[in-house]
């Protein structure tokens, strides 16, 4: 087999390695660089051990640093699950390697009155970013924030429905303003969204 | 001698009417001079002042130039409006225009059917 010419290799997408070994040989270098990913899978499929690997490998190895954004129904202590991994997001913390920030969503404690958006989340979001200049980016899980916003603002028929796969485009056209402006603005960041089947 | 309350009802009364002298911490989270914000710092105003006038503080911040206070208050949308004090906490998000939701969620109407 004939390997690439310069001229196609230019023409083919640039990579982020996840520095997953198989993973990145299958998907020739790791996920796309710039764009969003989702990881869909069954509970218990991997998609966070998948996501964490790609931060940590990340800071550790390719000097990007990453942001993990945690979509929590209850206040269980989230970094005792992550430490099962075998990841000490603290060390990563200090050394300014790694931003995680927890985001409990009380529906009991939260009336809706009117018009609003996620402008609180993408300050957070934003924020964190800026404080190790992240280069990459976790949110884990998506569904979650969904599943705990009640009005239309994130309406989206083909994801209700469990399609998640089908509905990428469709999600990522859906998010709001401020998302898209931080991929935008952030055109190095690759970031992943987890989300389950 | 201080009045004993009598029953039930004067029991009941008695501490609505402490219900009424509670001092209420709001804290309303904005994002800039959105439309949204500046709706909801003026609705809320409008709610203070006719229904909390004289027992009430009144905290704004601007999640744009305080990021960090979003993050420790676990604020995901703007605008929201904290009822720290009196306990429960609450959390109101929208610009505030459902005035009836917000008294009723401030212990300041009852809930239906009540």
């Amino acid at each position: 087999m004939k390997p690439l010419s310069n001229s196609r290799r230019e023409g083919l997408l640039e990579k982020a390695p996840t520095g997953i070994g198989g993973l990145d040989e299958i998907t020739g270098g790791g996920l796309p660089k710039g764009r969003p990913t989702l990881v869909a899978g069954a509970a218990g499929s991997g998609k966070t051990l998948l996501a964490m690997e790609f931060l940590v490998h990340g800071a550790r190895d390719y000097d990007e640093p990453g942001v993990f954004m945690a979509f929590e129904e209850t206040s269980d202590d989230p970094a005792k699950n992550v430490r099962s991994l075998g990841f000490d997001l603290k060390k990563l913390g200090r050394e300014k390697k790694i931003a995680v920030d927890y985001v409990y969503i009380e529906r009991s404690e939260i009336e809706e009155t009117g018009e609003y958006d996620l402008e609180g989340l993408f300050v957070r979001l934003g924020s964190a970013i800026d404080s190790i200049k992240a280069k990459r980016v976790v949110l884990d899980t998506i569904e979650v924030l969904f599943a705990s916003l009640p009005n239309d603002l994130l309406k989206n028929p083909q994801l209700a429905q469990g399609d998640q796969i089908v509905a990428i485009p469709t999600l990522v056209r859906k998010l709001p303003q401020p998302l898209r402006k931080i991929i935008g603005d952030l055109s190095n960041t690759e970031r992943v969204l987890v989300g389950s089947i | 001698m201080t009045k004993e309350p009598k029953d039930s009802v004067e029991i009941f009364e008695k501490a609505i009417r402490g219900s009424r002298r509670k001092k209420y911490l709001l804290r309303l989270y904005i994002a800039g001079t959105s439309a949204k914000s500046t709706r909801a710092i003026d609705n809320l105003k409008k709610i203070c002042e006719e229904h909390l006038a004289g027992r009430y503080d009144l905290e704004v911040i601007d999640i744009y130039q305080q990021p960090t206070l979003a993050e420790g208050e676990q604020i995901i949308a703007a605008p929201t409006l904290v009822k720290a004090l009196p306990p429960p906490l609450r959390k109101f998000i929208g610009d505030l225009a459902d005035t009836e939701r917000i008294l009723v969620g401030l212990d300041l109407r009852p809930k239906k059917g009540e």
